[in-house]
């Protein structure tokens, strides 16, 4: 099945040539979950504070089903 | 019926008041300043009233704080608090709107009493020239309408959250990194922040939850996005006062100029 992961700001920097635009396309098997996709891209998790799947909140546990956009989002706190 | 400045500054000198006040009596009995009538077909004279007599505090007068403070006094917000201890240098310039060559040095709060005076005397602004911290935020605080954290880091923006909860007062998020933000609406009632940075105290010394500042270290804080984020955030305040409009409660609305996006993404409005 196919997972659509966008990133934001500094985690753009863990896939080399990353397109904001449109994201990462790729394939994984059932039952994986948004912490096994975060070791599968190499994305440290402590720099993660925010997950989002098809738009609402979700946690590491949460397992994908195929066809969703992921995003992952580090703390901002400018001003 | 209008008013022009000319005249309310007049009528406020023989009557020994404050423009302000001459303002808000006009609008009571239904003359329009002048300034205003441009709002007119958005904003009601009723509306225009109700924006005169609310008190809105603005912590921080920097990227975000700066943009804020202009829009809510061209809006017409009767009364606005700015909440800053800082003075301008060098490096504010690239993005901070009260900031010019001649303010160098100054303090950023009283900057912003300048400023506005000079745009809007219909506007009283209250300089208050602390570092918010859990001692005095409530009292400095206290009787706003709207709080605005437009703060440069994560741990006093939880100090202003936890007053404002305290005060039952709604506050209105921004933060930005790069060319990246985020706004949310936080009533009393609403998880908040956590949502956004964790829970506050979860982590020991240096962890994420606790981290002074996030990637805008790495990615800086360019000119164009606290602006739009600024805008994002003094409509919040506006739609709060006249209860207007959806509110960005329980949702971090995320803006990202390069691509063009700008998406709301859902909390549960539980924990």
């Amino acid at each position: 099945m196919s997972v659509n992961l966008f990133l934001s700001s500094t985690l753009r920097q863990y896939i080399p040539g990353y397109d904001p635009s449109e994201g990462v396309l790729f394939s994984v098997d059932r039952k994986t979950t948004v912490s096994d996709l975060c070791r599968l891209m190499q994305i440290p998790q402590d720099k993660i504070k925010i997950i989002m799947i098809n738009g609402r909140n979700a946690s590491f546990d949460d397992e994908l089903r195929g066809d969703e956009r992921v995003g992952l989002f580090p703390p901002i706190g400018g001003g | 019926m209008v008013l022009e400045d000319r005249h309310a500054l007049e009528t406020a000198s023989r009557f020994g008041v404050a423009t302000h006040d001459v303002y808000r009596e006009a609008l009571r009995i239904g003359i329009c300043p002048y300034r205003y009538l441009r709002n007119r077909s958005s904003i009601s004279g009723e509306e225009q009233l109700r924006l005169c007599t609310s008190c809105v505090a603005v912590v921080g007068a920097g990227g975000l704080g700066g943009h804020v403070i202009l829009l809510l006094a061209r809006m017409g917000i009767g009364h606005i608090v700015v909440v800053d201890d800082d003075r301008f240098d060098e490096t504010n310039l690239n993005r901070q709107t009260l900031s010019s060559q001649e303010a160098m040095g100054r303090w950023k709060a009283e900057e912003a009493v300048r400023v506005v005076g000079a745009i809007n005397p219909g506007v009283r602004v209250t300089a208050q020239r602390v570092r918010i911290d859990p001692s005095n935020a409530e009292k400095v605080l206290h009787g706003s309408d709207v709080i605005v954290d437009a703060l440069d880091n994560i741990p006093d923006r939880f100090t202003v959250e936890t007053a404002s909860r305290s005060l039952g007062i709604p506050l209105v998020h921004g933060a930005l990194a790069g060319f990246e933000g985020q706004v949310m609406t936080i009533f009393p009632e609403d998880p908040g922040l956590k949502r956004l940075y964790g829970r506050r105290e979860s982590g020991g010394e240096g962890s994420e939850s606790h981290q002074s500042q996030g990637s805008e270290v790495v990615l800086g804080v360019p000119a164009l996005t606290p602006a739009l984020i600024a805008a994002l955030q003094a409509t919040e305040v506006v739609k709060i006062i006249l209860k207007r409009g959806r509110l960005f409660r329980n949702l971090m609305l995320h803006v990202d100029l390069e691509t063009g996006e700008i998406l709301p993404f859902a909390f549960g409005e539980t924990e």
